[in-house]
């Protein structure tokens, strides 16, 4: 199986305070694989520094994909949307990524559809509950069909029906084959996704 | 020569006025256009400029930024007589602008206004615009899209902010004299509005004229700050 990051060395730095130290470690293509450990492990600044939101400081990460061709999404633990409608909020990824506006509303009601979400066009963003926001910023994370998906802590602080809904849609995501790479330290998570594992600890990786 | 002004009772004074207000003289529907019209226009290009670069601003870390934002917060306190003087010395007619003959115009007290709100609205919307883009900074990266989009995604995002900001420079537009009276120079029927006029008819002793122009002022300002407060209450 093809690899599609492979890192060496990696580390990141935070006023001299190492919070990556010297990783080195594969991820494989189309498989799910889960960075997991304790809080305050490092894990969250890993896939930024992975995704690219942060620059490593020393260290090398290889790419092993066309970044033009491949369509990459990035879900937060603490997602924030923007103050207008549901609608409008999954409208701007559309706009971002220069979607023909044509393709908007299906594409919106279709991915919607397939997690039986679709009722929520009829809501306001705020009556939405904490469950139900984390339900959307997923459907925002994957509605460009992403190639490679991070997730940062996708059961944080989600009741035990609201996480099977999102295993539910994790798995149906997967298996249209998509890679897909999570932070977490839910082991009712872990334990129900088929995956690789990167262990974190104080900074130190063993895959 | 002295001249002696004969004082109407305040309730007098106050119905004249009033009643100067709604018979609507040509003459004094002018003066209320022309304020308008001079200060909405310095207040939407300044608005237009400043939202553009604060924008900006709000996204880059450049050399100078610091020092910029602070001229900019300085400036917002700039004395409006020492606007008009500088503008009068530039552009009369010994100054090195004085060619444009633009003094005693609307438009050089276009000009005057745009330089006394441009730092209100440049420091607050650069306020709010940074404020915004912090809260959205990892979402927005995340998307990998364009300057433009960015840009254009936190200016709708303040929206409110920014029309709150905008009201804010427009009401200052509209109360303020010290410039205006310099480069306008206060002629009937070409440069006189409404905070020129109350200089002049209180200076004439045409109270009941001068308060009419005032009243028509405060209530100009009343509805700015009930739209302000419709703003924040409904659409916030």
């Amino acid at each position: 199986m093809s690899t599609i990051f492979s890192t060496n060395n990696l580390s990141y730095k935070v006023s001299n305070k190492l919070i990556i130290k010297n990783a080195t470690f594969d991820i494989k293509k189309n498989m799910i694989t889960i960075i997991r450990g304790p809080n305050g492990a490092g894990k969250t600044t890993l896939l930024k520094v992975l995704f690219g939101i942060l620059e490593p400081s020393s260290g090398v990460i290889q790419r092993q994909f066309d970044a033009k061709q491949n369509e990459l999404s990035f879900i937060f633990q603490n997602p924030v949307f923007l103050n207008r409608s549901i609608e409008d909020n999954l409208n701007h990824v559309l706009f971002c990524k220069n979607i023909n506006k044509d393709k908007w509303k299906a594409l919106i009601l279709n991915t919607l559809k397939e997690f039986n979400l679709e009722y929520m066009l009829t809501l306001s963003l705020k009556s939405l509950s904490g469950g139900e926001l984390q339900l959307l910023a997923l459907v925002r994370g994957i509605l460009i069909h992403p190639d490679i998906l991070f997730y940062d802590e996708p059961t944080n602080n989600l009741d035990n029906d609201n996480i099977e809904t999102i295993i539910k849609m994790i798995n149906k995501f997967y298996m249209k084959g998509s890679s897909i790479i999570i932070v977490s330290h839910d082991d009712i998570l872990i334990s129900k996704l088929q995956h690789n594992e990167i262990s974190m600890k104080e900074g130190v990786v063993s895959s | 020569m002295s001249r002696n002004v004969v004082l109407s009772s305040p309730v007098e004074l106050i119905l004249q006025s009033l009643a100067n207000i709604f018979e609507l003289k040509s003459s004094f529907k002018e003066v209320v256009i022309l304020s308008l019209y001079i200060s909405l226009f310095a207040a939407i290009l300044s608005s237009i400029i400043s939202i553009y670069l604060t924008s900006y601003m709000a996204i880059k870390n450049f050399l100078g930024k610091d020092t910029i934002t602070l001229i900019f917060n300085s400036l917002m306190s700039l004395p409006p007589v020492v606007v008009g003087l500088i503008l009068y010395i530039i552009f009369s007619s010994s100054g090195v602008l004085g060619f444009m003959d633009l003094l005693y115009s609307p438009n050089i007290m276009i000009v005057a206004q745009f330089i006394i709100i441009t730092p209100i609205i440049v420091s607050l919307s650069l306020k709010s615009l940074s404020d915004r883009y912090i809260l959205l900074k990892d979402y927005l990266t995340s998307l990998d899209t364009s300057e433009g989009k960015i840009r254009a995604t936190l200016i709708f995002e303040s929206r409110y902010d920014l029309l709150i900001i905008v009201i804010t420079g427009l009401s200052r537009a509209l109360s303020e004299v010290g410039a205006v009276i310099i480069v306008g120079g206060n002629i009937d029927n070409l440069t006189r509005i409404m905070t020129t006029s109350i200089v002049l008819e209180t200076s004439r002793g045409e109270l009941s004229l001068a308060l009419s122009l005032g009243i028509s002022l405060i209530f100009i300002a009343i509805i700015m700050n009930l739209l302000i407060i419709y703003i924040k209450n409904k659409l916030l």
